[in-house]
């Protein structure tokens, strides 16, 4: 048994730590409050790979799998959970279904440049009558000659704005409904008939767009199916299942990013003659977040670990993405509590931290259908099929 | 054109804690890190092959350990064509030397102006005894026609940059005003490291040197004394020193 990150990854974790504290994290606050990442830095973080870490390079991405993905979501949430979510959709749930069941030819057409920056990426699922129940969608999908006529919407979709290509899900046959009968389509963002919706106004992740996509006949060749025709649910739902390993490294890293700066500010500020750091229910709100964080920390690499090393993950991955949310928002709670009045200062990043943590108990399938993730696998061990 | 690269694996001082009235020195975190002015020289070296476009061997060697060997393996994700660890306990100036000697036709050697550790400047050293030309303090270097060109900031405040050239081979070594290091592409972090040939092992014995003794031996650690506090003086008292 081996818990340690072998030389690669720290290698690894060294350079994308040193990009997201000397790139991003110094524009964090900006864009949280201009609500704008710019194009310029997606693309410098294609250009050292960060776009495309867990696909082999032969598709343009950095070879780091899912320990290396893990990694990256973990820095980058560090220093801006905007920018990290962009990356996240981008990476993890976008080019991730493409990665899966594309074709090759699809593969090779859109991920060299989705890797690198020069498209970004993005997955829609969701639609104003379909959320939790992703079954329910309407998106309809009819054949035309030797193309697909796309026609209705979806909704919160992250990156929506600013994607180039966006894999959607869609009904190709009524008849059998999402399950048998839907299929993803990679659909060009300047393709007639698509239009999106105005940037949703959010509680947190002020920098990462989400909308509405309206989808008004838009043409799609068939060479852009990804997968076969009537399985797209399934592809989809493995990529949230994979997704969620990534979301909880992420929330990992804004764990992380609460308790250091609540550890500075411990011996910073100085109350009654002392560091604050010397009142022991400080010290017991540090150490909370210190054991909650390592036992996440556990979790997730070692459920990354599973990914790479072809193991089933799922239950685990249900695992990162609920525990990873929670102890993320308990983090950031004892974190501004720590820091007094300046937790509630929107010129201290504990506020936007608090702002941006809330999302996770919600986006890539709400906590409580992690828990019926979890759950359903739980009875599956023992034989027992739950119906949702 | 042959370039060869000085680096120097150091301990990150940001781990470390100096207890003067204990006398110790504390290391909270053991973390490596490359010599920052050495961190330019290699960025210098990348520059000046990206400018021939490509066409120049670069080699980066260090001495030291299987750690100093992960700081090889990041040099060569950046980009250089060799690495090459020295295991020997020698001067590393002599070993550089032997090492310039045992690879021949080296054109330019490019280390970092001085070790944040222990303040050592072996480029100076190493010119001297290869009887190669010598700039130190280099912010820029170029190659032409077999003639660098360096560009020095000589005066600290302001805004006084001075060009200097001298005929190849040549030692350059690097002020920590010069660019810093690029970031390596992660997919070449990745090969670097899983290469298990990324990193050549040269030993003394390799190099001809034979006769070799420790440089360093420990014996303990001690800090200077305690400074003592100046007296404060009025401006009256100034004038009456002034005056006298
Ligand atoms: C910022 C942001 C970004 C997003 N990005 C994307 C994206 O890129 N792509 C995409 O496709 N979608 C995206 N979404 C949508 C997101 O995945 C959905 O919001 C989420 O799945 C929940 O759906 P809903 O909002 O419709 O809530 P609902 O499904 O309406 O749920 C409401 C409440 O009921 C609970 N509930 C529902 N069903 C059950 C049940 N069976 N048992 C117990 N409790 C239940 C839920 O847990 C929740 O508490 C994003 C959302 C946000 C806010």
């Amino acid at each position: 048994m081996d818990f340690d990150l072998s030389p690669e990854y720290t290698a690894l974790r060294k350079m994308i730590r040193a990009v997201c504290e000397e790139e991003v994290a110094p524009v964090a606050h900006k864009i949280d409050e201009s609500g704008i990442v710019e194009r310029d830095l997606l693309r410098r973080l294609g250009e050292l790979g960060i776009l495309g870490v867990p696909f082999p390079r032969e598709y343009g991405g950095m070879g780091a799998g899912e320990i290396g993905y893990c990694i990256m979501m973990e820095e980058m949430n560090r220093a801006s959970a905007s920018v990290a979510t962009i990356v996240g959709a981008h990476i993890g749930i976008g080019v991730m279904s493409m990665y899966l069941d594309g074709s090759k030819a699809l593969k090779a057409k859109y991920m060299p440049d989705l890797c690198s920056g020069k498209k970004v990426c993005a997955f829609a699922l969701t639609e104003p009558n379909a959320g939790s129940d992703a079954a329910g969608i309407q998106l309809r999908a009819t054949l035309e000659g030797d193309s697909y006529m796309l026609d209705g919407q979806k909704m919160w979709i992250t990156n929506g704005p600013i994607a180039d290509v966006i894999n959607v899900l869609a009904i190709t046959d009524p008849g059998l409904g999402a399950r048998g009968g839907a299929t993803v389509f990679a659909v060009e963002s300047k393709s007639e008939g698509f239009s999106t919706g105005k940037p949703e106004r959010k509680m947190g992740l002020h920098g990462s767009p989400t909308s509405l996509l309206n989808f008004d006949n838009v043409r799609v060749p068939k060479e852009n199916v990804i997968g076969q025709i009537g399985l797209g649910f399934v592809t989809f739902m493995k990529t949230l299942d994979i997704g969620r390993v990534s979301l909880g490294a992420a929330t990992l890293g804004g764990a992380q990013a609460s308790l250091d700066a609540s550890v500075r500010w411990a011996r910073t500020r100085s109350q009654y003659g002392k560091q604050i750091a010397h009142n022991q229910t400080i010290q017991f709100m540090l150490a909370d977040m210190a054991a909650e964080i390592e036992s996440l920390r556990a979790l997730v690499y070692r459920t990354a670990w599973l990914v790479d090393n072809g193991k089933p993950f799922i239950k685990e991955a249900g695992m990162c993405k609920l525990l990873g949310s929670e102890i993320a928002s308990r983090c950031v709670d004892r974190a501004v509590q720590i820091h007094g009045a300046l937790g509630l200062s929107r010129d201290f990043p504990m506020e936007r931290g608090f702002r941006d943590a809330r999302i996770s108990e919600i986006f890539e399938g709400t906590n409580e259908i992690q828990r019926i993730v979890i759950a359903s696998e739980l009875m599956q061990e023992v034989g027992v099929r739950l119906r949702p | 054109m042959k370039i060869l690269i000085l680096l120097k694996n150091i301990l990150d001082p940001r781990g470390m804690m100096i207890n003067r009235k204990a006398g110790k020195v504390f290391i909270n975190k053991k973390e490596w890190m490359l010599n920052p002015s050495d961190a330019r020289a290699l960025e210098a070296g990348l520059k000046i092959k990206d400018a021939l476009n490509g066409d120049a061997v670069v080699i980066a060697a260090a001495v030291g350990d299987d750690v100093t060997a992960n700081l090889l393996r990041d040099a060569k994700a950046l980009g250089v064509d060799r690495s090459i660890l020295i295991k020997a306990d020698a001067p590393t100036a002599r070993l550089y030397m032997a090492l310039a000697q045992h690879l021949g036709d080296i054109d330019l050697i490019l280390t970092g102006g001085s070790a944040l550790d222990t303040g050592e400047n072996i480029g100076a050293q190493i010119a001297e005894g290869l009887n190669f030309a010598f700039i130190g303090g280099a912010v820029k270097c170029a190659i032409e026609n077999n003639v660098a060109h360096v560009t020095r900031k000589d005066d600290p405040a302001g805004r006084l940059y001075n060009g200097y050239e001298c005929d190849l081979p040549a030692v350059v070594t690097f002020s920590r005003e010069a660019p810093s290091l690029r970031y390596a592409h992660g997919g070449d972090i990745i090969i670097a490291y899983r290469d298990k040939n990324a990193v050549e092992t040269i030993s003394a014995d390799d190099l001809g040197l034979t006769d070799l003794q420790p440089v360093v031996v420990e014996r303990g650690q001690s800090t200077p004394p305690e400074r003592e506090f100046g007296k404060e003086v009025s401006v009256e008292d100034v004038a009456k020193i002034i005056n006298n």
